[in-house]
C-alpha cells in the first residue's frame, strides 16, 4: 500500500465511494486497479443510509460487512459518514488531501445506488453534486451495477421487508370500502354517487397506512384506493371503463393527493420511528447510568460499566485509564490480561494524544481489532474506552455512535465520582489536618507541663538553694523527681500508642497469675501511689490469665496513674477479681469525684480528650486508649462505670483463665 | 525585695507548678495563696485581694481567658491586680488576647525561675513608679 506521505510534487490520490449495495465491491475492485496503475494512495467513504443505519436488514448490513471485508484484506482506509451532507463532507477530505499534497485523480462511485424513495424525489445523486462541485481535473468514473442487479437487490429487499405493510395496507383499503360500503347501505342518500366523500374515506385509509407503516405501504394504499375508486363507485356498475373525462381527473387527483398524503404520512412515521430508537438507545444508556449511579467508588463503578456495557453491546470492552504511578501511561482496568497488536497499542496512544476516536472503522488503521474511543468528561480527557470488534465485522455508523455515547456517558461517572472522592479526601484532609494540629498542641502541653515543673523546681533550687529549708529542698527535689517520672510516664504512652498503631508491636500472650502482675504494677508506682492507700487483696485461688505481661502491666499502670490524677491523696484505691464461667474480671475503684456519664465511653477514646478546651490531667486519654488498645488486642474488653457509693471502676474483661497447673480452662 | 510581703495568688492545676512557685516566692517573703481552679481562683482573689495573679490558662473548670476580666475588675483603692500568666500556649493570637483581656505579661511554660522573678519584679517596679 502506497504511503501516507506527502512529496514535494501532488501524489496521486483515488476515493472509493460505496454503499450496502451487493455490487460494491465492484468499485473496490476498479479503484484498487486503478491506484496501482498509477501508484496512488486511496482510500474508500462508506455512505451510510439512514436505510441501512436504523432500519438495518440483516441482508444490507451483512452486504456492507461483506464489502468492508474486502476493503480490509486490500488494507485500505475506511472513512465512514452517514448520507447526510456527504457531499461536503467529501469535499472536506478531498480539500484535506490536497493540503496535505495529494492530488485526487479519480473518484469511483456506484450509478445507481444512491436512489432510495426520498432522495429520489428530493436529491440529486452525489455523482451530479460532486461534479459541479469539484476540480474539473479529478475524473468521477460512475460503475454502472445494470437495472436487473439493481432491481434484484431492492426488489427482493423490497418484498421481503414489507409484506406486512403490503398486507395492512390491503386491510387499510378492505376497511375503507367496507365503511363505504356500510355507509351506503345504511344511509343510501348520504354517499350515494358522492365521490368526494369516498375520496377522503380512502385518503384517510393512505394516511393511515403511510403514518403506521411507511411510505411504501402509503404509496400501495393511495394505488389501491385509486383502483377501487375507479371499479366499484366511479363507475357504479363495477366495470373498469371510465364514464367520461370528469372521472379520469377526478382519479387521477384522487392519486395525487393520496401519494402527497402517504409521503407527508411516512415522514411522521420515520420520525416516530427515529425517536422510538434514540429512546431505546436512551434506555439503554440510562440503564448503564442507573446501575453505576449508586456505585460510591470509581473503581466499583468501572467494573459495572464494564460488564454492563459489554452486556449491552455484545463485545469485550475495556476502560483504559491513566496509571496511579504515572498519569502520562494507560493502563487496562480489570481485564489486565489483553494483550494489544502493535496496531491497536498505536491506535489506543493515538485515541489518547489526539482525543479522537481510532481503530476499527476510523481511516488509517488496518490490522487494528479494537475501536478506541476517548473518555472526555467535562473538564478534560480521563481515558479510553474500547471495544473488541471481532474479525471487523460487526462495526457500523450505529455501533460507533453508540460506543461513543457510551464513552461519553461513562467518563462523566468516572468523573463525577472521582471528583466526588475528591471532595471527600479534601475533607478527610482537612480533618485529619486539624486533628493532627490538635494531637501535636495536646501531646505538647502534656510534655511540657512537667517538663516546666521539672525546670521551674530545679532553677528554684540552684538560684535559692541556700536560703531554702530542708524541708522546701527536698519538696522540690521530690517534685522535679515526680515529674519527670510523669513525663516518662507520657512518653512511654506516646511510643507504646505509636508503635501500637503501626503495628510494631506483638502480644505475647503467656499466662500469669494477677496477683503477681498486680505486685509488679505496684512496685513501679510505689513512689506515686505512696499518698494513697492501694489495697490488694491476698488471694490464695492460684488463678492464671493469658496476656502480655508487658502490656496488660502497662494498661493496669495507667488506670492506676489515672486513679492518682484524679483523686484526693490519703484515699482508698481498691484492686479486686473473680473468675467464673463468664471469664476473669479485674476491677479497680478509686474514691473520687466519679465520671461524668456521658465521658464513660469517650475517655477511651484517643481523641477525646484534645476536643476539650481544657486539658487539665495530661496523658489520661492517652493511657486509657492504650489500654483499650491493648485489651482489644487480647479479645478482651476495658470499661468504665461509677460504683453506687461513689468514686469510679474501672474493669479489665478476659475471655480465658485457668486454676494454675491445671489444662482445663473456662472456655 | 520588692516581693517583700506582697500578696501573691497562685491559680495553676498542677501541683508541682503550685509548689516550687510557693517555695521561690516564700523564700522572697511574699504571701502565697494557692488556687486549683478557676473557680477557687476568682474566689480567693475577691477575699485576699493580691497585688499579683500568677496564673495558667489550661484550668479543669473554665478557661483562664474567661476569668481575666472578672480578676482584673477586683481593684484595691482604683488599682487591679497585676496578672501575668503561666502557660504552654504560645499562639500569637492566644497572647494579644491574654493582653488585651487585661494581664500584664505572659510567660511561655517552662521558664527559669529567675527568668520569672525578673518579670514579676519588673512589674512591681513599675507598678510603684505609677503611684
Amino acid at each position: 500500500m502506497t504511503n501516507l506521505k506527502p512529496s514535494d510534487s501532488e501524489q496521486p490520490y483515488i476515493l472509493a465511494i460505496i454503499d450496502s449495495h451487493p455490487e460494491a465491491s465492484r468499485i473496490l475492485r476498479a479503484a484498487k486497479r486503478k491506484a496501482k496503475e498509477i501508484n496512488a494512495f486511496w482510500e474508500i467513504v462508506v455512505l451510510e443510509y439512514s436505510s441501512d443505519i436504523d432500519e438495518s436488514t440483516e441482508e444490507s448490513h451483512e452486504q456492507l460487512l461483506q464489502t468492508l471485508a474486502l476493503a480490509q484484506q486490500m488494507e485500505v482506509p475506511i472513512i465512514k459518514m452517514g448520507i447526510n451532507s456527504a457531499c461536503q463532507k467529501i469535499i472536506s477530505i478531498i480539500n484535506a488531501k490536497k493540503e496535505q499534497g495529494f492530488k485526487t485523480e479519480v473518484i469511483y462511485i456506484g450509478d445507481t445506488n444512491d436512489i432510495s424513495w426520498l432522495p429520489m424525489f428530493f436529491q440529486s445523486p452525489i455523482s451530479a453534486k460532486l461534479r459541479r462541485k469539484i476540480d474539473s481535473n479529478t475524473k468521477i468514473v460512475k460503475i454502472s451495477f445494470g437495472v436487473e442487479v439493481v432491481h434484484g437487490h431492492r426488489l427482493a429487499k423490497f418484498f421481503r421487508g414489507n409484506l406486512k405493510d403490503i398486507f395492512f395496507c390491503l386491510l387499510a383499503v378492505l376497511i375503507a370500502t367496507g365503511v363505504i360500503e356500510t355507509l351506503n347501505y345504511l344511509w343510501p342518500q348520504s354517499i350515494g354517487n358522492q365521490n368526494s366523500t369516498k375520496s377522503i374515506i380512502y385518503i384517510i385509509a393512505c394516511a393511515f397506512a403511510a403514518s403506521r407503516h411507511g411510505l411504501f405501504a402509503g404509496i400501495i394504499a393511495s394505488f389501491l384506493g385509486t383502483f377501487m375508486l375507479s371499479v366499484s363507485h366511479v363507475q357504479s356498475s363495477f366495470s373498469l371503463t371510465v364514464k367520461d373525462d370528469a372521472d379520469v381527473m377526478s382519479l387521477a387527483l384522487f392519486l395525487m393527493a393520496a401519494v402527497f398524503i402517504s409521503v407527508s404520512g411516512s415522514n411522521e412515521y420515520r420520525v416516530r420511528r427515529a425517536i422510538a430508537r434514540r429512546a431505546a438507545r436512551l434506555q439503554s444508556l440510562l440503564r448503564v447510568h442507573r446501575v453505576t449511579l449508586n456505585q460510591k467508588n470509581p473503581s466499583d463503578a468501572i467494573q459495572t460499566l464494564d460488564a454492563e456495557i459489554s452486556k449491552l453491546i455484545r463485545t469485550k470492552i475495556a476502560f483504559f485509564l491513566t496509571s496511579t504511578m504515572n498519569p502520562n501511561v494507560l493502563e487496562a482496568l480489570f481485564n489486565k490480561d489483553i494483550i494489544l497488536s502493535d496496531a491497536d497499542s498505536k491506535a489506543l496512544q493515538i485515541c489518547w494524544e489526539e482525543s479522537k476516536a481510532t481503530g476499527v472503522g476510523a481511516a488509517g488503521y488496518q490490522g487494528c481489532s479494537w475501536r478506541f474511543e476517548p473518555l472526555i468528561a467535562s473538564r478534560n480527557e480521563i481515558g479510553v474506552l474500547g471495544a473488541h470488534i471481532k474479525g471487523t465485522l460487526n462495526f457500523d455508523a450505529t455501533f460507533g455512535r453508540l460506543l461513543s455515547d457510551i464513552a461519553g456517558q461513562a467518563a462523566l461517572i468516572i468523573e463525577r465520582l472521582e471528583l466526588g472522592i475528591i471532595a471527600e479526601e479534601t475533607r478527610m484532609q482537612a480533618e485529619r489536618e486539624k486533628l493532627r494540629a490538635m494531637l501535636l498542641s495536646s501531646v505538647s502541653h502534656d510534655l511540657k507541663t512537667p517538663l516546666a515543673s521539672v525546670i521551674g523546681s530545679l532553677s528554684v533550687f540552684r538560684s535559692m538553694g541556700e536560703k531554702l529549708s530542708e524541708f522546701n529542698k527536698h519538696e522540690l527535689i521530690d517534685t522535679a523527681l515526680e515529674e519527670a517520672q510523669r513525663l516518662d510516664s507520657f512518653i512511654t504512652n506516646i511510643l507504646d500508642m505509636t508503635r501500637l498503631e503501626s503495628g510494631q508491636v506483638v502480644l505475647k500472650a503467656e499466662w500469669v497469675n494477677p496477683k503477681e502482675l498486680l505486685a509488679s504494677v505496684k512496685k513501679r508506682l510505689r513512689e506515686r501511689l505512696s499518698k494513697y492507700k492501694l489495697f490488694i487483696p491476698e488471694k490464695e485461688d492460684d488463678i492464671e490469665i493469658c496476656v502480655d505481661e508487658m502490656m496488660t502491666g502497662q494498661v493496669l499502670q495507667n488506670i492506676l496513674d489515672n486513679a492518682v490524677k484524679y483523686t484526693t491523696p490519703g484515699t482508698r484505691i481498691e484492686v479486686d477479681w473473680i473468675a467464673n464461667n463468664d471469664g476473669f474480671y479485674l476491677q479497680i475503684r478509686d474514691h473520687g469525684l466519679g465520671i461524668p456519664e456521658e465521658q464513660l465511653e469517650k475517655i477511651f477514646d484517643k481523641y477525646a480528650r484534645i476536643n476539650k478546651q481544657d486539658t487539665k490531667v495530661a496523658g489520661t486519654g492517652l493511657g486509657l486508649a492504650i489500654g483499650r488498645t491493648v485489651m482489644q488486642a487480647q479479645n478482651g474488653l476495658i470499661y468504665a462505670n461509677n460504683h453506687p457509693e461513689g468514686g469510679a471502676v474501672f474493669t479489665l474483661w478476659l475471655p480465658l483463665w485457668r486454676q494454675k497447673n491445671k489444662t482445663n480452662t473456662n472456655k | 525585695m520588692y516581693l517583700r510581703n506582697k500578696n501573691i495568688l497562685v491559680i495553676d492545676d498542677t501541683a508541682a507548678i503550685r509548689t516550687f512557685l510557693r517555695i521561690s516566692l516564700q523564700a522572697r517573703s511574699s504571701m502565697v495563696h494557692e488556687a486549683k481552679t478557676a473557680g477557687e481562683g476568682v474566689d480567693l482573689c475577691a477575699q485576699v485581694k493580691p497585688d499579683l495573679v500568677v496564673m495558667d490558662l489550661g484550668l479543669p473548670d473554665r478557661d483562664g481567658l474567661d476569668i481575666l476580666p472578672e480578676i482584673k475588675s477586683m481593684t484595691v483603692n482604683g488599682k487591679s491586680p497585676l496578672i501575668v500568666i503561666l502557660s504552654v500556649r504560645k499562639e500569637r493570637t492566644t497572647k494579644e488576647k491574654a493582653f488585651e483581656l487585661g494581664a500584664d505579661d505572659y510567660i511561655t511554660k517552662p521558664f527559669l525561675m529567675d527568668d520569672f522573678i525578673e518579670v514579676i519584679e519588673g512589674l512591681m517596679i513599675k507598678r510603684e513608679q505609677e503611684v
